[in-house]
């Protein structure tokens, strides 16, 4: 069938679809259509919209009934993990990110997700290693055990020894097991405190989880587009404490990358739910300042902000706008992924 | 402007919401899956009650309904409409598809009684959604379309019937049914609009 004779059928057929008045191979036909004609596609989705006010909303289902519902969900999906608020970015992404590994194909796991080496399955490895050196801080069980002083990435090399040749689906559960249990364990810091735990350095605890959901958030997004997934970008009540944690890192990292004199500040203004103002200082030394006269001020989408500091963007291509000291905004740009290593 | 772009002016922030709640869903947030069926429950169950006119089928296709959202809610894409119209789909197509088989079981056993009891007649539900009470029921957007254009929508939506039968039923060439069909729903499609705009964008 042509393009066209396809369009005329589905144009008759298209009110009948909408109320479920076709045949199955009927069905099929028009939404084979619908995903290559925006025309058809925008008169599918008004006339779904009107037939979904047909039936009225004037019963309820009988008592009872939300109950059973919430026992059979968490049978199909497990929730995200209950933790002080602190923690709760870390257990959302960790959720979602499970989400999507539950309905990858065999192949999906064998597919190059990040570094340009590290597949679907040995990304998820490096995320369980690295979840498990704050568990090891946290005084949890973990395997394999972590050796006294171990880095991110020896760490990494060792679990990935560790999960070669198990199959994806018992990485995924242990990941999965370790994740709940850190966010479990936190019940026992219900404010963060002063607890460290050794990442690349010691972290203050609430640090070490937001740098976990930070991380954990940019692999989801590596393994959606290794494996052609949707995602959904975090909370803004999750992205902002991940802003805020990359903005108070960078005067380490940039200050190596950017020129003397280093008594300036940056104005960073982060657009989009979840966004705000944070001053940053060049000097890691120096405290930043709200009220301080900033040398620049580089604005630009907040989501965008934290991809470029996971070093997922191309500071030179990335939207922003600048007031101010133009050369310092493109240095400062230009230094921001490098702190994507830092946690 | 056309009623799409109406449509998406009305739905933007209805949109926003829905995304939210998406959102929560997918970051397995249980409270989100207590106010999901909060806010639809009751346009789900009403679906599948009218189409079923069974307590416990209802029951069961809300269940459904409900359960794939928590287990898949990666297969709501908004841009093919609002998860309210996602939900009212879900909800309608399988109470179509019980109807259906059911009808296959009758149509294929000896004696049809043996068959006939996961969608029954006469049950509590089956009164509440009576023909009386569902006539009075309509909404007054159906209620304002031309007899012969809300008589084919209704059988198609609450009876569950195909365009072949809707026009067996009424009599007349399949072409008019399909095109009744496909009137009726443009027009309700404009009513909603208007009805929305009327009253601030609440639904």
């Amino acid at each position: 069938m042509t393009d066209t004779e396809s369009h005329e059928t589905v144009v008759q057929l298209i009110g009948a679809w909408a109320l479920d008045a076709c045949s199955p191979e009927e069905a099929d036909l028009v939404e084979l259509h619908l995903s290559t004609c925006p025309a058809c596609a925008r008169e599918a989705r008004d006339l779904r919209e009107a037939a979904a006010d047909l039936g009225g909303a004037y019963l309820r289902p009988p008592a009872g009934s939300l109950a059973r519902l919430r026992a059979a969900a968490a049978g199909r999906r497990p929730v995200a993990t209950e933790t002080p608020a602190y923690a709760a970015p870390y257990a959302a992404q960790v959720a979602a990110l499970d989400l999507m590994l539950s309905d990858l194909d065999p192949a999906d796991w064998h597919r190059i997700a990040a570094y340009e080496e590290l597949t679907v399955r040995e990304l998820l490895a490096h995320l369980a290693a690295v979840d498990g050196l704050v568990a090891a801080g946290l005084g949890l069980p973990v395997e394999p055990p972590v050796e006294p002083g171990q880095k991110p990435a020896t760490r990494t090399a060792a679990v990935l020894r560790f999960e070669n040749g198990r199959p994806a689906e018992q990485t995924r559960r242990s990941w999965r097991a370790q994740a709940d249990a850190v966010c479990r364990s936190l019940a026992a810091h219900p404010s963060p405190g002063t607890v460290t735990v050794a990442l690349s350095r010691p972290f203050p605890l609430a640090d070490a989880l937001t740098a976990r959901a930070y991380e954990t958030w940019i692999h989801r997004e590596d393994i959606a587009a290794a494996t052609g997934r949707t995602t959904v970008p975090p909370l803004p009540e999750h992205l902002h404490p991940m802003a805020d944690l990359a903005a108070r890192l960078l005067p380490r990292v940039i200050s190596r990358r950017i020129a003397p004199p280093h008594d300036r500040y940056v104005r960073l203004r982060l657009t989009g739910a979840g966004g705000g103002t944070w001053t940053v200082p060049l000097d890691p030394a120096a405290t930043s300042s709200a009220t301080a006269r900033p040398a620049t001020v580089v604005t630009l989408d907040v989501i965008e902000f934290c991809r470029l500091a996971g070093a997922r963007r191309d500071p030179g291509r990335i939207a922003v706008e600048v007031r101010g000291d133009t050369a310092l905004a493109r240095q400062f740009l230009a230094a921001t992924p490098d702190m994507a290593p830092v946690p | 402007m056309g009623v799409s772009a109406l449509l998406q002016q009305r739905f933007t922030g209805a949109a926003r919401d829905d995304a939210r709640l998406h959102a929560r869903l997918v970051f397995g947030d249980e409270s989100a899956f207590v106010d999901l069926y909060e806010q639809f429950s009751s346009l789900v169950y009403t679906i599948a009650a009218r189409v079923t006119r069974d307590a416990r089928a209802a029951e069961d296709v809300t269940q459904e309904v409900f359960l794939a959202v928590w287990q898949r809610p990666l297969a709501f894409d908004p841009a093919k409409g609002s998860l309210r119209g996602w939900l009212a789909m879900m909800a309608h197509r399988r109470a179509v598809d019980l109807v259906r088989r059911e009808q296959t079981h009758r149509r294929r056993s000896q004696d049809a009684r043996l068959y006939a009891g996961a969608v029954s007649r006469g049950d509590p539900v089956g009164d509440q959604v009576s023909d009386a009470d569902a006539a009075e029921r309509l909404t007054t957007a159906l209620r304002a379309l031309p007899e012969h254009l809300s008589s084919a929508i209704t059988l198609a939506y609450l009876e569950g019937r195909t365009y072949r039968e809707v026009a067996i039923e009424l009599g007349v060439p399949e072409g008019t049914a399909k095109s009744r069909l496909r009137e009726g729903l443009r027009r309700l499609a404009v009513a909603l609009r208007g009805s929305h705009a009327h009253d601030g964008g609440q639904t």
